[in-house]
């Protein structure tokens, strides 16, 4: 009888090791769930920047744009005072986030030198080498 | 992104309730066990273990209570889990060693003190940074005067790394430890731009130089010491830190060298590394003492198996310090497999989240910081187990939060505490990580560490188990022949001649009517196991005659197998008293075979030792110049010489061991005596040749095993898987026998008496019944040592005689 009973609260006792495992990871994925919603496109707000010279301004829908003069960046300016990869335009925490990615002739925000990055806001004036880059919308 | 404030505190809150009550099933069924084991509950134990689950609650208690107010936003897992593998620790210490048990709460006690202390200081954690010479320095001072005034708190004459007296010990190089997280991580961090810049390896030498320096010296003192397990964590943490800074893999490849450069060097200049990498890599060449922990180990996981033995129902004390070293041993073999892998579930948890934490931070201390705890649990958590598990080699060091020792308790209480501080400081948004590759990597490192384990774990539990229990340096199987009754072995007349009798608590086997215990044998915890208690031994334990799942229930519900299962033999006991009587006083063997069926009737040894004084007097028995252990009518090998022409003249000669045993025999009863020359024989083979002669001919098989008392069909008769063989012809019978025959015709004999230079003379008696006699033919062998041919001719016409009244 007791063997029995000690067989039950054996079941039970992996049961809750189980219990607590599962719980744990199924909140973890519910976790995960939130974050890759909070991240997708959907809620990534559009951002229309202008650039000088240019009469239309340019619309991006993604979490990174990368400015610079290589051919892999999102924004190319041809301008020989940027750098290859010269700054990059992140959407992190609800914000545009406007960081210097070590370019040789420095990235200007409103004409202070970036020494690390700052949260981007309507009207902003960015320049990179001598081009300069209006922010128009970011909402 | 971080959930809310109060849904982590919600989560957290239903992980501890689980938590709680998984501990709570724990006590519960330790004391159930009790009850299962000896009938009653034992009073003290129970209360005992309840105010150790009470102390244990309370100290989640408070701290929680604490981590609300200091921590709000700390990660919701890290305590539910760590609480919940203290938990199952403390309930496996209360299962192992009460004392142990004891001294490990209070230890709980000091770790959730300093634990709180933490959570109350300010959370910018500069006081360990600002310090970070002091910490490092303090620790090598102390790790440096176990030098001159360590002792061990288990004795003297083991290694000597803990301080203390009165019978509270510290263990420096616990401390150790996470002093040199804590300097590595300031001084890392501090050094972390400049790091990342330099150009070449000259430059990045130059400046981790000095951290290298003392982790160096961290390490050199422990190898002085021999503690070689704590110096390897030492080297892993050093090299995961190294990488997480510099973020070069080449720091890696280093770190691999260095462990397999370290391991050849430590295994040329220290005994103790040799012996650990050799039992490791063999351990069954010396399973009694160099890889006598190993191997126990591993058979305490394999009787585990699946589903565990049951808390409390399983022999983890049979493995050396089941409380320290072996504790993952012992808590595979009560909770199995199952078990297991919800436990390296759980430190898998912790160490992820560890991880993250250290992501999510945006300090770059408190990262390192985080990294090296993570690091810590993770690696002396593979490190340990897998020594277990015979994956890796064996150290003596701790299995965080669950091993016993107060002062890996305290400092993973301390590491928890920090771990919690630096999840509440990180932002609410994840930070700019520019570049998460080594935390990826680490990450995954570990998983297959954790991973590997377990499959280790599910290799020893499952698939090795069969052989790994069946090794004689299992001692759980003696331990079952004390606590399930063994089954009895009787006579043809269901007399009684070996029985397990109940002595308070415990069984007692006994050989009933000893002159036999050269054919009974024994089951020894020391000496093994022989003769029919060897060759019946999966009946007589009760392994086999159930139905499969009959067996495994009540494994599952006791942990022990079924009561054994009878067996009737074919000798008959009061005959086979009067042949010892026959047989007193000298040296040698008798067999007396009931021609047509083929049942042994008596099988004489003599002098024959007691089964029942084996511990007592084994030296007296393997001194004794007669042999009284050696079974001779199975082993004892005969020249035969002329008799050849009478027993072996036509195709028996072939009749061989290997044949013996397709007659019929128990299997393991004519192992082991290799004989190939037809010209010694035993008497066993020489009465199955003189039965084909009292049979007209026809030689049968023999049988000593008549039936199995089954639970479900009563007595099953046992038949040999042999037919019967016509080996002689009628008129080769009477040629053969024609000058032999004596009394009235009834019966033939031969004897014949050998020397053999340097060996003692035999006399041989061989005979049997004639066509001529009514009852069941019968055959007679008589082997004496160091007799004249008159004796052998009298005492084995008296057997034959004797036997003839008895089947008349």
């Amino acid at each position: 009888m007791s063997a029995l009973l000690l067989l039950a609260v054996r079941v039970l006792i992996a049961v809750g090791l189980y219990a607590f495992l599962g719980w744990a990871f199924w909140s973890l994925y519910q976790d995960l769930l939130v974050h890759s919603r909070s991240l997708s496109l959907e809620a990534l707000p559009k951002l229309l920047l202008k650039v000088q010279g240019e009469a239309l301004p340019r619309v991006y829908q993604q979490v990174e744009v990368l400015v610079g003069r290589d051919i892999g960046c999102d924004l190319r300016l041809a301008d020989s005072t940027v750098s290859g990869y010269h700054a990059r335009i992140a959407y992190r925490q609800g914000h545009w986030w406007l960081e210097d990615l070590n370019s040789t002739n420095g990235t200007f925000l409103n004409r202070t030198r970036l020494s690390e990055p700052v949260v981007l806001a309507i009207g902003d004036e960015i320049r990179c080498g001598q081009t300069q880059i209006f922010i128009e919308n970011l909402s | 992104m971080k959930p809310e404030i109060n849904v982590v505190v919600q989560r957290e809150r239903q992980l501890l309730f689980i938590a709680l009550g998984v501990v709570f099933l724990f006590g519960l069924a330790l004391n159930l066990a009790t009850i299962v084991r000896s009938g009653a509950l034992a009073l003290d134990r129970a209360q005992q273990v309840g105010l150790g689950f009470l102390a244990w609650a309370a100290c989640l208690g408070v701290t929680w209570r604490v981590a609300r107010v200091a921590v709000p936003e700390r990660d919701p897992y890290l305590l539910p889990t760590a609480f919940l593998l203290i938990g199952w620790g403390l309930m496996t210490l209360w299962r192992l060693s009460p004392y142990h048990a004891q001294r490990q709460t209070l230890w709980l006690a000091v770790s959730s003190l300093l634990l709180t202390l933490i959570l109350k200081a300010p959370s910018d954690l500069v006081y360990l940074k600002r310090y970070k010479y002091l910490w490092l320095s303090g620790g090598l001072l102390l790790v440096f005067a176990t030098l001159i005034f360590g002792t061990n708190p288990a004795g003297s004459g083991l290694p000597r790394l803990w301080l203390g007296c009165c019978g509270v010990y510290l263990q420096p190089s616990e401390p150790m430890k996470l002093f040199l997280i804590v300097y590595l991580a300031a001084y890392l961090a501090g050094s972390q731009p400049l790091l990342q810049k330099a150009m070449d390896s000259k430059q990045l030498i130059a400046l981790l130089a000095p951290s290298g320096v003392m982790s160096l010296l961290a390490m050199g003192l422990l190898i002085v010491q021999q503690d070689l397990g704590t110096a390897s964590i030492f080297f892993f943490l050093s090299a995961v830190l190294f990488y997480f800074a510099t973020e070069r893999r080449s720091i890696l490849l280093f770190g691999a060298l260095g462990i397999i450069l370290g391991l050849g060097i430590g295994y040329a200049l220290f005994d103790v590394v040799r012996w650990r990498v050799e039992a490791w890599v063999n351990p069954y060449l010396d399973p009694t003492h160099r890889s006598y922990q190993i191997v126990q180990s591993l058979i305490a996981i394999a009787n585990g198996g699946l589903f565990g033995r049951g808390l409390g129902l399983g022999y983890p004390e049979q493995v050396p310090v089941p409380h320290s070293d072996f504790i993952y041993a012992a808590i595979m073999e009560e909770t199995g497999l199952i078990g297991s892998i919800a436990l390296l579930g759980c430190l898998a948890l912790l160490t992820l989240r560890a991880i993250l934490t250290a992501m999510r931070n945006q300090d770059r201390f408190q990262r390192l910081l985080a990294i090296g705890i993570a690091a810590y649990f993770g690696g002396q958590s593979i490190l340990i187990i897998g020594g277990n598990l015979r994956l890796l080699p064996l150290t003596g060091v701790t299995l965080p939060f669950l091993s016993y020792g107060g002062s890996s308790l305290v400092v993973s209480g301390i590491m928890l505490g920090l771990l919690l501080q630096i999840s509440h400081s990180a932002q609410p948004q994840p930070g700019i990580l520019p570049n998460p590759k080594p935390y990826l990597a680490f990450g995954a490192l570990l998983l297959l560490g954790y991973f590997s384990v377990a499959l280790a774990s599910g290799w020893f539990a499952l698939v090795r188990a069969p052989i790994l229990l069946a090794r004689t340096d299992n001692a759980r199987r003696y331990i079952y022949e004390q606590l399930v009754q063994r089954g009895t072995i009787f006579d043809r007349e269901l007399r009684p001649l070996a029985v397990s009798e109940r002595e308070g608590q415990y069984y007692r086997r006994r050989v009933l009517y000893p002159p036999l215990s050269p054919l009974i044998g024994y089951s020894h915890p020391v000496f093994g196991q022989s003769g029919l208690e060897r060759s019946l031994d999966v009946w007589l334990s009760g392994e086999r005659g159930y139905r499969t799942s009959a067996i495994l229930w009540q494994r599952l519900l006791t942990g022990t197998p079924p009561p054994g299962i009878a067996v009737r033999l074919t000798l008959d006991l009061e005959f086979q008293r009067e042949v010892d009587q026959l047989l007193s006083g000298k040296v040698g063997a008798a067999v007396v075979v009931n021609a047509r069926s083929g049942d042994l009737l008596a099988l004489a040894s003599q002098p024959a030792y007691d089964a029942n004084q084996l511990s007592a007097n084994i030296e007296i028995y393997l001194k004794d110049p007669n042999t009284p252990l050696l079974n001779r009518p199975f082993q004892g090998r005969y020249a035969i010489n002329r008799l050849n022409s009478l027993l072996f003249s036509k195709g028996i000669a072939a009749l061989r061991f290997g044949e013996l045993r397709a007659l019929g025999l128990p299997e393991g009863l004519v192992e082991g005596v290799a004989v190939q020359d037809d010209v010694r024989v035993t008497p066993l083979q020489a009465v199955c040749a003189a039965a084909a002669l009292a049979n007209g001919g026809q030689r049968v098989p023999l049988r000593v095993l008549d039936a199995f008392h089954l639970p479900e069909s009563g007595w099953v008769s046992v038949q040999p898987e042999s037919t019967p063989l016509t080996v002689y012809r009628a008129e080769e019978i009477e040629a053969l026998l024609k000058d032999r025959n004596s009394f009235e015709g009834l019966m033939w004999s031969q004897t014949e008496r050998i020397v053999s230079s340097g060996e003692l003379s035999t006399s041989w008696f061989v005979g049997g019944t004639t066509s001529n006699w009514r009852g069941d033919p019968l055959a007679v062998v008589l082997v004496l040592e160091g007799e004249d041919e008159e004796t052998a001719r009298s005492i084995g016409g008296a057997l034959l005689e004797a036997a003839m009244l008895k089947v008349d």
